[in-house]
Protein backbone atom coordinates (compact mmCIF):
# COMPACT_ATOMS: atom_id res chain seq x y z
CA UNK A 1 0.00 0.00 0.00
CA UNK A 2 2.70 2.33 1.21
CA UNK A 3 4.56 1.22 -2.56
CA UNK A 4 1.66 2.24 -4.30
CA UNK A 5 1.07 5.26 -2.82
CA UNK A 6 4.79 6.26 -3.14
CA UNK A 7 4.86 5.52 -6.97
CA UNK A 8 1.37 7.59 -7.46
CA UNK A 9 1.99 10.18 -5.35
CA UNK A 10 1.55 13.81 -7.15
CA UNK A 11 4.19 16.61 -8.14
CA UNK A 12 4.98 18.57 -5.56
CA UNK A 13 4.48 16.22 -2.57
CA UNK A 14 7.96 15.08 -0.99
CA UNK A 15 8.44 11.63 -0.24
CA UNK A 16 8.52 11.74 3.26
CA UNK A 17 5.12 13.26 3.51
CA UNK A 18 3.85 10.54 1.28
CA UNK A 19 5.60 7.90 3.24
CA UNK A 20 3.62 9.78 5.95
CA UNK A 21 0.14 10.09 4.39
CA UNK A 22 -0.07 6.37 3.57
CA UNK A 23 1.45 4.99 6.88
CA UNK A 24 -1.73 7.09 8.25
CA UNK A 25 -4.12 5.77 6.00
CA UNK A 26 -2.75 2.58 6.43
CA UNK A 27 -3.41 2.25 10.10
CA UNK A 28 -6.96 4.14 9.82
CA UNK A 29 -7.70 1.05 7.39
CA UNK A 30 -6.53 -1.56 9.76
CA UNK A 31 -8.55 0.37 13.29
CA UNK A 32 -11.35 1.10 11.49
CA UNK A 33 -12.23 -1.63 8.94
CA UNK A 34 -11.68 -4.83 10.93
CA UNK A 35 -14.10 -6.75 12.29
CA UNK A 36 -15.80 -6.71 15.87
CA UNK A 37 -13.26 -8.35 18.62
CA UNK A 38 -14.08 -9.46 21.67
CA UNK A 39 -12.49 -8.71 25.04
CA UNK A 40 -12.03 -12.05 26.59
CA UNK A 41 -9.67 -14.69 27.43
CA UNK A 42 -9.16 -17.61 25.07
CA UNK A 43 -11.55 -20.47 25.56
CA UNK A 44 -8.96 -23.04 25.96
CA UNK A 45 -7.43 -21.00 28.63
CA UNK A 46 -10.85 -20.20 30.15
CA UNK A 47 -11.87 -23.70 30.11
CA UNK A 48 -8.55 -25.00 31.49
CA UNK A 49 -8.38 -22.63 34.51
CA UNK A 50 -10.63 -23.04 37.61
CA UNK A 51 -11.37 -20.07 38.64
CA UNK A 52 -9.24 -16.84 40.86
CA UNK A 53 -8.14 -19.90 43.35
CA UNK A 54 -6.51 -21.92 41.08
CA UNK A 55 -2.62 -22.45 41.49
CA UNK A 56 -2.53 -22.49 37.35
CA UNK A 57 -4.35 -19.38 37.20
CA UNK A 58 -1.82 -17.73 39.37
CA UNK A 59 0.95 -19.61 37.31
CA UNK A 60 -0.78 -18.25 33.90
CA UNK A 61 -1.10 -14.60 35.96
CA UNK A 62 2.51 -14.56 36.68
CA UNK A 63 3.53 -15.78 33.13
CA UNK A 64 1.55 -13.21 31.20
CA UNK A 65 3.07 -10.59 33.69
CA UNK A 66 6.42 -11.74 33.10
CA UNK A 67 6.05 -11.96 29.13
CA UNK A 68 4.39 -8.31 29.14
CA UNK A 69 7.15 -7.19 30.66
CA UNK A 70 10.34 -8.17 28.34
CA UNK A 71 9.72 -5.74 25.34
CA UNK A 72 9.52 -3.05 27.98
CA UNK A 73 12.64 -4.33 29.62
CA UNK A 74 14.51 -4.79 26.31
CA UNK A 75 13.21 -1.54 25.07
CA UNK A 76 14.25 0.38 28.04
CA UNK A 77 17.90 -1.43 27.84
CA UNK A 78 18.18 -0.72 24.49
CA UNK A 79 17.14 2.82 24.81
CA UNK A 80 19.44 3.50 28.17
CA UNK A 81 21.97 2.10 25.82
CA UNK A 82 22.04 4.59 23.25
CA UNK A 83 21.66 7.25 26.18
CA UNK A 84 24.59 6.31 27.25
CA UNK A 85 26.67 6.13 24.34
CA UNK A 86 25.23 9.15 23.28
CA UNK A 87 26.36 11.40 26.55
CA UNK A 88 29.07 9.80 27.41
CA UNK A 89 31.25 10.49 24.00
CA UNK A 90 29.96 8.33 20.73
CA UNK A 91 28.99 10.79 19.08
CA UNK A 92 30.13 12.93 15.72
CA UNK A 93 30.13 16.90 15.88
CA UNK A 94 28.78 18.22 12.45
CA UNK A 95 30.16 21.47 12.37
CA UNK A 96 30.45 21.80 8.86
CA UNK A 97 33.94 20.01 8.63
CA UNK A 98 35.58 22.48 10.91
CA UNK A 99 36.17 20.15 13.88
CA UNK A 100 37.39 16.04 13.11
CA UNK A 101 35.04 13.41 14.17
CA UNK A 102 35.18 12.69 18.01
CA UNK A 103 34.35 8.65 18.17
CA UNK A 104 37.17 6.05 17.65
CA UNK A 105 34.85 4.26 15.74
CA UNK A 106 36.18 5.31 12.55
CA UNK A 107 35.79 8.09 10.86
CA UNK A 108 33.14 6.82 8.34
CA UNK A 109 34.28 8.54 4.41
CA UNK A 110 30.61 8.27 3.21
CA UNK A 111 29.65 11.22 6.05
CA UNK A 112 32.81 13.47 5.08
CA UNK A 113 31.59 13.16 1.56
CA UNK A 114 27.84 14.51 2.71
CA UNK A 115 29.46 17.15 4.39
CA UNK A 116 31.06 18.60 2.38
CA UNK B 1 27.38 18.98 -5.75
CA UNK B 2 28.65 17.00 -8.82
CA UNK B 3 29.76 13.78 -8.48
CA UNK B 4 33.32 14.51 -10.07
CA UNK B 5 33.20 17.46 -7.77
CA UNK B 6 32.34 14.84 -4.48
CA UNK B 7 34.96 12.33 -5.16
CA UNK B 8 37.52 15.32 -5.86
CA UNK B 9 36.92 16.27 -2.31
CA UNK B 10 36.62 13.35 -1.07
CA UNK B 11 40.52 12.67 -2.12
CA UNK B 12 41.32 15.51 -0.48
CA UNK B 13 41.00 14.32 2.98
CA UNK B 14 42.94 11.54 4.77
CA UNK B 15 42.68 8.00 4.33
CA UNK B 16 39.89 6.39 6.88
CA UNK B 17 38.86 3.17 7.56
CA UNK B 18 36.30 2.19 5.73
CA UNK B 19 32.31 2.81 6.87
CA UNK B 20 31.70 0.80 9.69
CA UNK B 21 29.21 3.11 12.10
CA UNK B 22 26.01 3.72 12.00
CA UNK B 23 24.30 7.55 12.34
CA UNK B 24 21.39 6.44 14.48
CA UNK B 25 20.51 10.21 15.02
CA UNK B 26 20.21 11.93 11.48
CA UNK B 27 22.06 14.78 11.05
CA UNK B 28 21.37 18.28 10.37
CA UNK B 29 23.10 21.69 9.49
CA UNK B 30 26.36 21.16 7.37
CA UNK B 31 28.37 23.75 6.36
CA UNK B 32 27.62 27.41 8.50
CA UNK B 33 24.70 25.78 10.26
CA UNK B 34 24.44 24.95 13.51
CA UNK B 35 26.69 22.29 14.79
CA UNK B 36 24.94 19.00 15.62
CA UNK B 37 25.35 15.53 17.22
CA UNK B 38 24.99 12.37 15.42
CA UNK B 39 25.38 9.54 17.47
CA UNK B 40 28.20 6.28 16.37
CA UNK B 41 27.84 2.94 16.86
CA UNK B 42 29.30 -0.03 15.40
CA UNK B 43 28.12 -2.13 13.02
CA UNK B 44 29.09 -5.15 15.45
CA UNK B 45 27.68 -3.78 18.67
CA UNK B 46 24.42 -3.25 16.69
CA UNK B 47 23.92 -6.58 15.14
CA UNK B 48 25.05 -8.16 18.83
CA UNK B 49 22.45 -5.78 19.93
CA UNK B 50 19.56 -6.87 17.74
CA UNK B 51 20.76 -10.76 18.21
CA UNK B 52 20.66 -10.64 22.27
CA UNK B 53 17.13 -8.67 22.32
CA UNK B 54 15.47 -12.08 19.91
CA UNK B 55 17.37 -14.27 22.31
CA UNK B 56 16.17 -12.91 25.62
CA UNK B 57 12.57 -12.57 24.17
CA UNK B 58 13.25 -16.70 22.91
CA UNK B 59 14.56 -17.46 26.21
CA UNK B 60 11.22 -15.01 27.94
CA UNK B 61 9.30 -17.43 26.04
CA UNK B 62 10.96 -20.42 27.76
CA UNK B 63 10.71 -18.62 30.81
CA UNK B 64 7.18 -18.24 30.48
CA UNK B 65 6.48 -21.62 30.36
CA UNK B 66 8.41 -22.26 33.34
CA UNK B 67 6.47 -20.01 35.41
CA UNK B 68 3.45 -21.56 34.59
CA UNK B 69 4.17 -24.54 35.59
CA UNK B 70 6.20 -23.52 38.84
CA UNK B 71 3.67 -21.22 39.91
CA UNK B 72 1.23 -22.73 39.25
CA UNK B 73 1.87 -26.28 40.65
CA UNK B 74 1.33 -27.02 44.52
CA UNK B 75 4.56 -29.17 45.29
CA UNK B 76 7.92 -28.15 42.98
CA UNK B 77 9.55 -30.56 42.71
CA UNK B 78 6.76 -32.57 42.59
CA UNK B 79 6.95 -35.88 45.06
CA UNK B 80 9.07 -38.44 43.54
CA UNK B 81 11.61 -36.26 41.49
CA UNK B 82 14.97 -35.51 42.66
CA UNK B 83 15.38 -32.29 43.56
CA UNK B 84 18.03 -29.81 41.37
CA UNK B 85 21.61 -30.54 42.81
CA UNK B 86 22.81 -27.01 44.38
CA UNK B 87 26.29 -27.47 45.32
CA UNK B 88 27.73 -28.52 42.38
CA UNK B 89 26.15 -25.79 40.34
CA UNK B 90 27.22 -23.06 42.38
CA UNK B 91 30.71 -24.31 41.50
CA UNK B 92 29.71 -24.35 38.37
CA UNK B 93 28.51 -20.94 38.55
CA UNK B 94 31.12 -19.56 39.92
CA UNK B 95 33.31 -20.87 36.98
CA UNK B 96 31.04 -19.43 34.34
CA UNK B 97 31.42 -16.16 36.31
CA UNK B 98 35.55 -16.21 36.26
CA UNK B 99 35.14 -16.91 32.69
CA UNK B 100 33.59 -14.14 32.12
CA UNK B 101 36.28 -12.47 34.10
CA UNK B 102 38.84 -13.95 32.35
CA UNK B 103 37.09 -12.60 28.71
CA UNK B 104 37.13 -9.21 29.94
CA UNK B 105 40.82 -9.58 30.38
CA UNK B 106 41.18 -10.87 26.74
CA UNK B 107 38.96 -7.85 25.81
CA UNK B 108 41.50 -4.87 27.64
CA UNK B 109 44.28 -7.07 26.23
CA UNK B 110 43.80 -6.48 22.82
CA UNK B 111 42.68 -2.65 23.79
CA UNK B 112 45.89 -2.00 25.00
CA UNK B 113 47.10 -3.36 21.78
CA UNK B 114 48.43 -7.14 23.55
CA UNK B 115 47.74 -9.93 21.50
CA UNK B 116 49.39 -12.55 24.23
CA UNK B 117 46.68 -11.30 26.66
CA UNK B 118 44.00 -11.94 23.99
CA UNK B 119 45.13 -15.33 23.00
CA UNK B 120 45.39 -16.52 26.68
CA UNK B 121 42.65 -15.10 27.83
CA UNK B 122 39.89 -15.98 25.09
CA UNK B 123 41.69 -20.14 25.82
CA UNK B 124 40.95 -19.40 29.51
CA UNK B 125 37.55 -18.52 28.23
CA UNK B 126 36.86 -21.39 26.52
CA UNK B 127 38.77 -23.74 28.61
CA UNK B 128 36.05 -22.42 31.51
CA UNK B 129 33.26 -22.50 29.39
CA UNK B 130 34.15 -25.90 28.34
CA UNK B 131 34.69 -27.42 31.78
CA UNK B 132 31.00 -25.52 32.81
CA UNK B 133 29.30 -27.73 29.89
CA UNK B 134 30.92 -30.82 30.99
CA UNK B 135 29.95 -30.29 34.44
CA UNK B 136 26.40 -29.75 33.32
CA UNK B 137 26.29 -33.39 31.47
CA UNK B 138 27.60 -35.07 34.55
CA UNK B 139 24.59 -33.36 36.39
CA UNK B 140 22.11 -34.30 34.23
CA UNK B 141 23.42 -38.09 33.80
CA UNK B 142 23.26 -38.07 37.50
CA UNK B 143 19.64 -36.55 37.82
CA UNK B 144 18.40 -39.22 34.34
CA UNK B 145 20.24 -41.78 36.78
CA UNK B 146 17.36 -40.68 39.47
CA UNK B 147 14.62 -40.75 37.32
CA UNK B 148 14.28 -37.27 36.00
CA UNK B 149 13.84 -37.22 32.43
CA UNK B 150 12.43 -35.34 29.65
CA UNK B 151 9.29 -37.15 29.84
CA UNK B 152 9.08 -37.18 33.41
CA UNK B 153 6.02 -34.28 33.67
CA UNK B 154 6.65 -30.54 33.37
CA UNK B 155 9.30 -29.95 36.53
CA UNK B 156 11.50 -32.39 34.01
CA UNK B 157 10.18 -31.05 30.21
CA UNK B 158 10.78 -27.21 31.56
CA UNK B 159 13.68 -28.26 33.18
CA UNK B 160 15.96 -30.05 30.63
CA UNK B 161 14.57 -27.10 28.32
CA UNK B 162 15.92 -24.31 29.63
CA UNK B 163 19.01 -25.51 30.91
CA UNK B 164 20.03 -27.42 28.01
CA UNK B 165 19.27 -24.09 25.77
CA UNK B 166 21.55 -22.04 27.46
CA UNK B 167 23.72 -24.93 27.85
CA UNK B 168 23.61 -25.15 23.82
CA UNK B 169 24.10 -21.52 24.12
CA UNK B 170 27.09 -21.97 25.77
CA UNK B 171 28.40 -24.41 23.15
CA UNK B 172 27.74 -21.94 20.30
CA UNK B 173 29.48 -19.21 22.16
CA UNK B 174 33.01 -21.86 22.67
CA UNK B 175 32.44 -22.28 18.91
CA UNK B 176 32.61 -17.92 18.69
CA UNK B 177 35.33 -17.75 20.80
CA UNK B 178 37.33 -20.79 19.17
CA UNK B 179 36.84 -18.23 15.99
CA UNK B 180 38.03 -15.52 17.13
CA UNK B 181 41.13 -17.22 18.77
CA UNK B 182 42.03 -18.29 15.28
CA UNK B 183 41.92 -15.18 14.16
CA UNK B 184 43.72 -13.74 16.91
CA UNK B 185 46.32 -15.97 16.35
CA UNK B 186 46.42 -14.46 12.35
CA UNK B 187 47.46 -10.73 13.76
CA UNK B 188 43.61 -9.85 12.63
CA UNK B 189 43.24 -7.27 15.42
CA UNK B 190 44.96 -4.64 16.42
CA UNK B 191 44.46 -2.25 19.34
CA UNK B 192 42.13 -0.07 17.15
CA UNK B 193 40.37 -2.54 15.10
CA UNK B 194 38.63 -5.11 17.13
CA UNK B 195 35.33 -5.17 16.98
CA UNK B 196 34.95 -8.82 16.67
CA UNK B 197 36.31 -9.45 19.94
CA UNK B 198 33.84 -7.20 21.73
CA UNK B 199 30.91 -8.83 19.93
CA UNK B 200 32.25 -12.44 20.90
CA UNK B 201 32.71 -10.87 24.47
CA UNK B 202 29.52 -9.05 24.87
CA UNK B 203 27.48 -12.69 23.53
CA UNK B 204 29.88 -13.98 26.35
CA UNK B 205 29.39 -12.00 29.09
CA UNK B 206 25.32 -12.22 28.40
CA UNK B 207 25.67 -16.39 28.30
CA UNK B 208 27.28 -15.91 31.57
CA UNK B 209 24.10 -12.85 33.21
CA UNK B 210 21.71 -15.55 31.82
CA UNK B 211 22.82 -18.26 33.48
CA UNK B 212 22.74 -16.30 36.49
CA UNK B 213 19.24 -15.57 35.75
CA UNK B 214 18.24 -18.56 34.85
CA UNK B 215 20.42 -20.49 38.35
CA UNK B 216 18.30 -17.89 40.23
CA UNK B 217 15.12 -19.15 38.89
CA UNK B 218 15.04 -22.82 38.18
CA UNK B 219 17.54 -24.07 41.12
CA UNK B 220 15.96 -21.97 43.71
Amino acid sequence: MIAASLSVRPRGVSPQRATLCAILLTVAAVALGGDEASAQGCAMCKTAIGGAGDPLARGINASIFFMMAMPFVLFAAVGSWLAYMFWSGGVAIDDGGAAAVESDVGAPSIEREAVR
Amino acid sequence: MSRATNTAAVHDLPREEPLRALHVVPRKGGRGGPPSRSLKVSNARVAVAMLLVAETMFFAGLIGAYLVFRVGSVAWPPPGLPALPLGVTWVNTVLLAISGVTMFAALRGIRRGDEAVLRRGLLWTALLGGVFVVVQGSEWVGLVRHGLQLSSGPYGGTFYTLIGMHAAHVVGAMGWVFFVFAMARRRAYTAKAHDAVEACAIYWWYVCVLWAALFALVYH
